[in-house]
């Protein structure tokens, strides 16, 4: 696009009167905004954009001020360069209020907003993080502390800014801190005591910047010196390495005068590894400490690992707190065998990038000391809950262990914590899991009846092998089999205020795990209400049409309904509801064609499962039927259903439920907010727990994906999530499992957040960094991949006008904008070492760049990552990235190829509301081409999720292979752009043929399970009612219509019933038969 | 009502294209002809940019070897040297399979291909080589379905993508098949219930209700019921060839690429009047560790170069119907980069293989050739300083394929907007 066209466009997007420019400097009133007002996010920077008519022939300055300085301030001058229409400027916004600002004379209303802290894009990364001592672990003597976070404020936060709390409630301030001319991720160290607290466990709890992190816990020892073994590091040096290592050279040692005995080990690589051999006298735990020192490089500082004998996975990992020399707690303690063994120290994550950008490690002297004699045995675990803190280790101790009385306090101590997270970890290899799956966290109970909770379990002993309890406060409350445990919950068994309830399952030979608990909070007093059923959809001699539902809600039922069923003048219509839930909506599709139109009555009949065999009936619902053909607009319930199609994934019955309860606004304004689960929601928890991660190259990472994917309760936040994490694509690939996983946590997370906030948080994802090699592009060694996509395919798109050049000096700025790996905590239950964001400005070019008629100024190290801020921000507030990104939404929720003025309309809303999505998204059902757009092709992706989501169908790995063969599969798009919006990518030969497949073996399991009522040989006529019945009410689960035309004639077509068939089978078949029909292809 | 799928397959397979597409305004232009019966066109596409320059490398460039301290190939006759074609380029050392190709004239290279308005964007660019439209490529169908659509053929299974799905260039508006291999199709058919089940489903897809009046044409619905019938009747015509079991001439790599090529020939034997033929081979965009004649690269080359010469051998006399041609996205940057790689670039080099190539050349053992009017690599001479040069525009290339080798003149219709220059690679200029 030629640039003129460029600017005329952006011309068109920014509000106000154009008035003929005079000659010389442009006059003040000229200046226009992108819209006619503004919205800034309190507690952030951002870029606002300024226009005027014609290119300026010469730099333009004008001033800029904001009426209120307590609501934002200006943080970097307007400035508008020789050439350009387009210029900004940059403020902050402090508080929330409104106010005007000023640029040039010119004025335009703004607002500030408050951002939530779950749509903030490094909300995580501002958490301090004590990453040494980890947790568990047991220290003595002097040690030091390590601390880091991100500090992003611009030019690094002034002042006190970290600290530990200690367990007696004083603040220890830090020994020394990088300064932010190292990089916004700040290291601090602290040097404690041991000897200052006594033995036993004690709680450190790091603060930054006025955020808490995580509080540590570790034991303090009071070893006696027959316990403890000692050395110079150097004096192993030329110690025999373990096989595994394939290594052949020796440690290096180097003379250092402030090591003691002035020499120390370096290790400039991983290889080689230092190795510490050891003839163990006594099987026991064993902590590890060492005096170490290291150069802090690329933004990180080195990472230790430590590896028992030839042992693939390391035992522990530490994670210097500083560059001078300190002494390290290495990780947990570690168990050893009595006899020969080795412990090697890997430096794991080397960094050159330069003489003076190479990060290396010095290791000076080594001390193990026994913590605990003698082997943990593993308590059961109810005794583990059921003692809680106090765990009588007695009980269980082996013989092999001294008596426990015989034992030091601190050495008890160190046992109690070793034997929890042996058991844990037992707990984890037992490869038995389970989740309650309903009701989702946060849920609040206020009436008597009966609460429906559902698990899932899977492992060794399978579907048949499994049982589980579920356990209220600790008791049990009940035993269920299978893979899918179902309990009633009376409320009377919960106390008031918050109630903790587990499932513990139990597979073969008695391996056993206890799922993450639920916490559900009851009222102080419960609201006593008879059990009844009552009809919520229609209202009262509402006139319905073609193709509706009706929608119940039980109240105050004593047990588990056994099955539910719609009574149409009261003879039961179409298939029951077998084991519905009674704190869910009832829904029951209506298909009309075979019905008399006019007045009717609507019953719902609820049986409960107990002995006490007494249906709950609600009252008649008094509705009339519109005849088939008549032709009108369409109703509450046809805006429903496409609401559900474009917004979220299809009829899901509880979504239409609560559409048709609180109105369309209310429920999009509820589903783009967090109010349905909190950011942390059930679906993740039951997710991670059902599919754990696994210590090296994560493949249960896809089936993890896919199963949040389908417990999550919010269809309209799960949509626009894929959305923006393929806006964003990475490709696991390249990204490994792990880093895509973190990446795709995060979006969740987010949600529906501010465009500015998910440009961030992409930006400085280490998935996203690695994918496009943008941490590899360095000062002087440029790479352009990413810094031409963030153009691209991110911000401004391809036609926006910029130039090779645009991207060259982009990816100058961007320089050292990168990736470092480190130690986690935590090696036994994740990889040891991950990936995360840094940046290093020693490795940033800071030369003056101009990029797309913005001008970046040299600038010192410390000014170099605020500068990168704001080179993001540009991007974010650019018109051209308002209209590239809002024509992209318009084509995924409305149509493929949307209206320019509908895009035009949502590139206004984008601009005038900061970019907030949610306001851009509530926009779209309010604009006339929503409701008149034709049908959409669902992707892959949507069309699996759909089956899957309304039919309450839960396995992953049926999904997980049809993706895969549609060549669409989860994670797996290799090039930047993202899996296409069109329609034509999706309605290929090979798309229909999986799509097919897929159809041919899907399973309804809402509707699938066991309604016995056998089909008898009857008369022609009523087997054909039969028929139509299961396939309008197939049909209306799964698409939210009843069939018609040529797929009504088809689908007749292919189902046969054969006599004696069971109810639910055919009603299967009827489901597997739509499913392969056009209706579901569409959205 | 009884639906009978045997009406459609009539109607369908006779008329494919007449019938099915004709009301789409396909036929506005000149008249299509019918393509000669028997003649394939194989294009590879090598996704992320083919770095042309260590495949077909001129070693005699003095600014070549300067250029590359990293990642050059040497002169012939050194370690790990290119194999010489003509004294000036050579041949990358892990494409020794093509070598004698090059030699019996069965096989030549185009080099400093490419456009005046190359953007260096991955989309971009494969959109522009696979649509053969430059500038605004959004809404432009691929040139290979464009030359089915003004063509007319032999049978309903002429274009074929083995592949994940259907690329851009075999999009629109003809009938075209996306396979990620022949044993995929096994689904529906078979037995009665099978063809129960195909007669309904293309009833229930292709004679369903036409989209409401706010549906344009070419909509959802009128893509998914082209595509349905598609799928049904490739799957009736390809269940017969896979019917037996299949005896290659030759014997392939195990790559996944080799694979494609095998159910390609196979296609090709089975006379069912596929004449084009579309498969990927991804992994081209070494912006690091590219490797010389060792390395990520030099395996890549090794896959492509043992691939095609298989495929040759396996088609045997066939080949002289048969062309492959290679695309990428866009050459490499004519320097290394700073990670031991390069970056998006401008001119590359093409591959073609079979085909008439040899016959083009003219007499018996022509030797190698190469197609070019040479640039150099001297910093004065490289576009913008940093890229080879083009001196042959990709159209002008495609341009005499689709005229010589798949005789289709329409040229205006299938690479519109262009005018077209001979290139002299199947026809003496």
């Amino acid at each position: 696009m030629p640039r003129s066209f460029r600017s005329a466009l952006c011309a068109a997007l920014l509000a106000g009167a154009v008035i003929p420019v005079r000659a010389g400097e442009p006059p003040a009133e000229v200046i226009s905004f992108p819209a006619p007002r503004l919205t800034l996010w309190a507690d952030r920077t951002q870029a606002v954009a300024f226009a005027i008519p014609e290119a300026a022939t010469e730099l333009f300055l004008p001033t800029a001020d904001i009426a209120d300085p307590a609501v934002a301030e200006v943080t970097r001058p307007a400035e508008l360069l020789p050439g350009e229409k387009l210029g900004f400027l940059r403020v902050r916004g402090l508080h929330p209020g409104k106010t005007i600002l000023r640029v040039g004379g010119a004025s335009v209303p703004i607002e500030v907003r408050k951002l939530p802290e779950s749509a903030r894009a490094e909300a995580a990364a501002r958490i301090p993080r004590m990453t040494a001592p980890v947790n568990g672990a047991c220290v003595w003597g002097k040690f030091s502390v390590a601390v880091d976070w991100l500090d992003d404020a611009p030019g690094g936060t002034a002042g006190p800014l970290v600290a530990l709390r200690l367990p007696d409630g004083r603040r220890l301030a830090p020994v020394v801190v990088t300064p932010a001319t190292l990089g916004p991720v700040r290291h601090a160290r602290f040097d404690l005591d041991a000897a200052e607290f006594p033995p036993g466990p004690i709680d450190l709890i790091p603060l930054a910047s006025a955020v808490e992190g995580s509080a540590v816990r570790v034991v303090v020892l009071r070893p006696a010196a027959d316990r403890i073994r000692a050395g110079e590091c150097e004096d192993t040096a030329a110690a025999a390495r373990p096989a595994r290592f394939k290594t052949t050279k020796i440690s290096t040692v180097v003379n250092d005068a402030d090591a003691s005995g002035g020499k120390a080990v370096a290790c400039y690589s991983p290889d080689p590894v230092w190795t510490l051999p050891l003839e163990v006298a006594a099987t026991g735990y064993y902590q590890l400490a060492l005096v170490a020192r290291g150069t802090l490089a690329g933004g990180a500082l080195p990472s230790l690992a430590v590896y028992l004998n030839e042992e693939e996975n390391p035992v522990a990992t530490a994670h210097l707190a500083g560059v001078h020399w300190q002494r390290l707690i290495v990780g947990r303690p570690i168990r050893l065998e009595a006899g020969t063994a080795s412990l090697s120290v890997r430096f794991e994550n080397d960094f050159f990038a330069g003489k003076d950008s190479d990060r290396n490690v010095w290791l000076d002297r080594y001390e193990l000391v026994r913590v605990y004699a003698g082997r943990v045995q593993q308590p059961a675990l109810t005794a583990i809950s059921a003692a809680g803190n106090g765990i009588a280790l007695a009980d269980a101790a082996p013989a092999t262990a001294p008596p426990l009385a015989a034992m030091d306090p601190d050495e008890r101590a160190a046992g109690e914590l070793i034997a929890r997270e042996e058991a844990a970890l037992t707990e984890l290899a037992s490869g038995v899991q389970a989740a309650i799956i309903t009701p989702g966290a946060g849920a609040k109970i206020e009436d008597a009846g009966i609460i429906r909770l559902e698990g899932w379990c899977r492992g060794p002993g399978g579907k048949d092998g499994l049982k589980t309890d579920l356990l209220v406060n600790g008791r049990n409350a009940g035993t269920a089999r299978g893979e899918r445990p179902v309990f009633g919950v009376n409320p009377g068994v919960l106390t008031a205020g918050a109630n903790r309830l587990e499932l513990e399952t139990t597979g073969l030979e008695g391996k056993r795990t206890r799922s993450m608990p639920l916490v559900l909070w009851r009222a102080e007093k419960l609201r006593e209400s008879a059990a009844a059923v009552a009809i919520a959809y229609p209202a009262p001699d509402q006139v319905i049409g073609v193709a509706e539902g009706v929608i119940a809600r039980v109240a105050g039922a004593r047990e588990l309904p056994a099955w539910a069923e719609l009574l149409f003048d009261g003879e039961p219509l179409g298939p029951r509801l077998v084991d519905p839930d009674p704190g869910a909506p009832l829904f029951f599709p209506l298909p009309l064609d075979a019905l008399a139109p006019g007045a009717h009555a609507l019953t719902v009949r609820v049986m409960p499962a107990g002995k006490d065999k007494v249906a709950l009936e609600s009252a008649p619902r008094a509705v009339v039927l519109r005849p088939a053909d008549a032709d009108t607009p369409p109703g509450r319930f046809a805006r429903a259903i496409r609401l559900l199609d474009r917004f979220g994934f299809g009829a899901e019955p509880a979504e239409i439920a609560r559409l048709l309860e609180v109105g369309e606004d209310r429920w999009l304004d509820e589903r783009l907010s967090d109010s349905v689960e909190p950011a942390e929601s059930s679906a993740w928890i039951a997710a991670s727990s059902l599919f754990p991660p696994m210590r090296k190259d994560d493949a249960a990472t896809i089936p993890r994906a896919l199963t949040g994917l389908l417990l999550e309760r919010n269809p309209v936040r799960l949509r626009f999530t894929l959305w923006a994490e393929n806006h964003f694509s990475t490709w696991i690939q390249k990204t490994g499992a792990r880093a895509k996983w973190l990446e795709h946590r995060m979006f969740s997370r987010l949600g529906v957040a501010p465009f500015g906030e998910l440009l961030l948080a992409s930006a400085t994802s280490p998935a996203m960094l690695q994918y496009l090699d943008q941490q590899k592009s360095l000062a002087g060694r440029l790479n352009e991949n990413y810094a031409r996509e963030l153009l691209e395919l991110h911000t401004v798109g391809v036609h926006a006008g910029y130039t090779q050049d645009d991207v060259t000096h982009l990816a100058s700025v961007l320089t050292g904008w990168m990736t470092a790996e480190e130690s986690t905590p935590d090696p036994a239950r994740g990889p040891a070492i991950e990936r995360g964001f840094r940046f290093d400005p020693v490795l940033n070019e800071g030369s003056a760049q101009r990029v797309f008629g913005v001008a970046y100024r040299v600038a010192t190290p410390a000014e170099r990552f605020d500068r990168v801020r704001f080179a993001l921000e540009v991007l974010a507030a650019h018109p051209a990235t308002a209209r590239f990104i809002c024509h992209k939404l318009a084509a995924q929720y409305v149509a493929a190829e949307p209206a320019d003025a509908l895009i035009e309309a949502l590139a206004r809303v984008f601009l005038a509301s900061g970019g907030d999505l949610r306001a851009v998204l509530r926009e779209i059902p309010r604009r006339a081409e929503f409701w008149q757009a034709p049908p959409r092709m669902t992707t892959p992706l949507d069309f699996a999720l759909r089956l899957a989501r309304v039919s309450g169908s839960r396995q992953p790995g049926p999904l997980n292979d049809f993706l895969r063969r549609s060549g669409a599969g989860l994670f797996d798009r290799p090039s930047p752009d993202g899996y296409p919006e069109s329609d034509a990518a999706y309605a290929d030969t090979q798309a229909l043929t999986q799509r097919w497949r897929f159809a041919q073996n899907f399973a309804l399991p809402a509707l699938d399970r066991g309604d016995d009522t056998a089909l008898s040989p009857r008369h022609p006529a009523v087997l054909r009612a039969e028929r139509d019945a299961a396939l309008q009410l197939a049909a209306s689960r799964l698409t939210g219509r009843p069939l018609a035309g040529a797929s009504l004639t088809a689908a007749r077509e292919m189902l046969v019933l054969r006599p004696g068939e069971r109810r639910s089978e055919y009603v299967r078949r009827a489901a597997q038969i739509i499913a392969q029909l056009p209706e579901v292809e569409f959205r | 009502m009884k639906i009978s799928r045997r009406d459609f397959l009539r109607s369908s397979a006779a008329l494919a294209v007449g019938v099915a597409l004709a009301p789409r305004g396909l036929f506005a232009g000149p008249e299509p002809v019918t393509v000669q019966r028997g003649r394939t066109l194989v294009v590879v596409f090598l996704r992320g940019g083919m770095d042309g320059l260590n495949f077909i490398v001129p070693y005699a460039d003095p600014g070549y070897a300067a250029l590359r301290k990293n990642i050059a190939i040497a002169p012939p006759g050194q370690p790990g040297g290119a194999l010489d074609l003509n004294g000036f380029f050579g041949l990358h050392p892990k494409a020794a399979p093509l070598l004698p190709l090059f030699r019996s004239g069965d096989a030549a290279a185009l080099h400093a291909v490419g456009y005046g308005e190359n953007t260096r964007s991955h989309f971009e660019e494969q959109d522009t080589w696979e649509t053969g439209v430059s500038g605004n490529a959004l809404h432009a169908d691929g040139w290979l379905n464009r030359h089915l659509a003004s063509s007319l053929g032999h049978g309903p299974l002429r274009a074929v993508a083995v592949g994940d799905a259907l690329p851009r260039i075999l999009r629109g508006d003809a009938p075209a098949l996306a396979l990620q291999g022949l044993a995929d199709l096994s689904t529906p058919g078979g037995n009665a219930q099978a063809r129960r089940t195909a007669a309904a489903l293309e009833y229930a897809y292709c004679s369903g209700p036409r989209p409401a009046a706010t549906a344009p044409r070419g909509g959802a619905q009128d893509l998914l019921a082209q595509s349905a019938r598609s799928t049904l009747d490739a799957t009736a015509l390809l269940q017969r060839v896979t019917a037996s079991p299949y005896q290659p001439a030759a014997e392939y790599p195990k790559t996944d690429f080799s694979r494609k090529l095998q159910d390609a020939a196979r296609l090709i034997k089975a006379d069912l009047g596929v004449e084009v033929i579309e498969l990927d081979l991804s992994g081209w965009d070494t912006h690091q560790s590219q490797g010389g004649a060792e390395g990520n690269y030099a395996r890549l080359v090794q896959t492509l170069a043992e691939g095609v010469a298989a495929f040759t051998r396996d088609l045997g006399d066939r080949l002289n119907d048969v062309l492959v041609l290679t695309l990428s996205d866009f050459g490499r940057t004519a320097a290394e980069n700073g990670t031991g790689g390069t970056d998006h670039g401008w001119g590359n080099c093409l591959l073609a293989v079979g085909g008439g190539v040899r016959a083009a050349a003219g007499g018996a053992a022509p030797g190698p050739r190469i197609v070019t009017r040479w640039p150099g690599l001297e910093r004065e001479q490289l576009h913008q300083h940093r890229d080879l040069q083009h001196t042959t525009d990709f159209r002008d290339v495609l341009g005499e394929i689709v005229s010589e080798h798949l005789a289709n003149p329409n040229l205006t219709r299938v690479l519109p907007g262009h005018v077209h220059q001979p290139v002299g690679l199947l026809r003496a200029i």
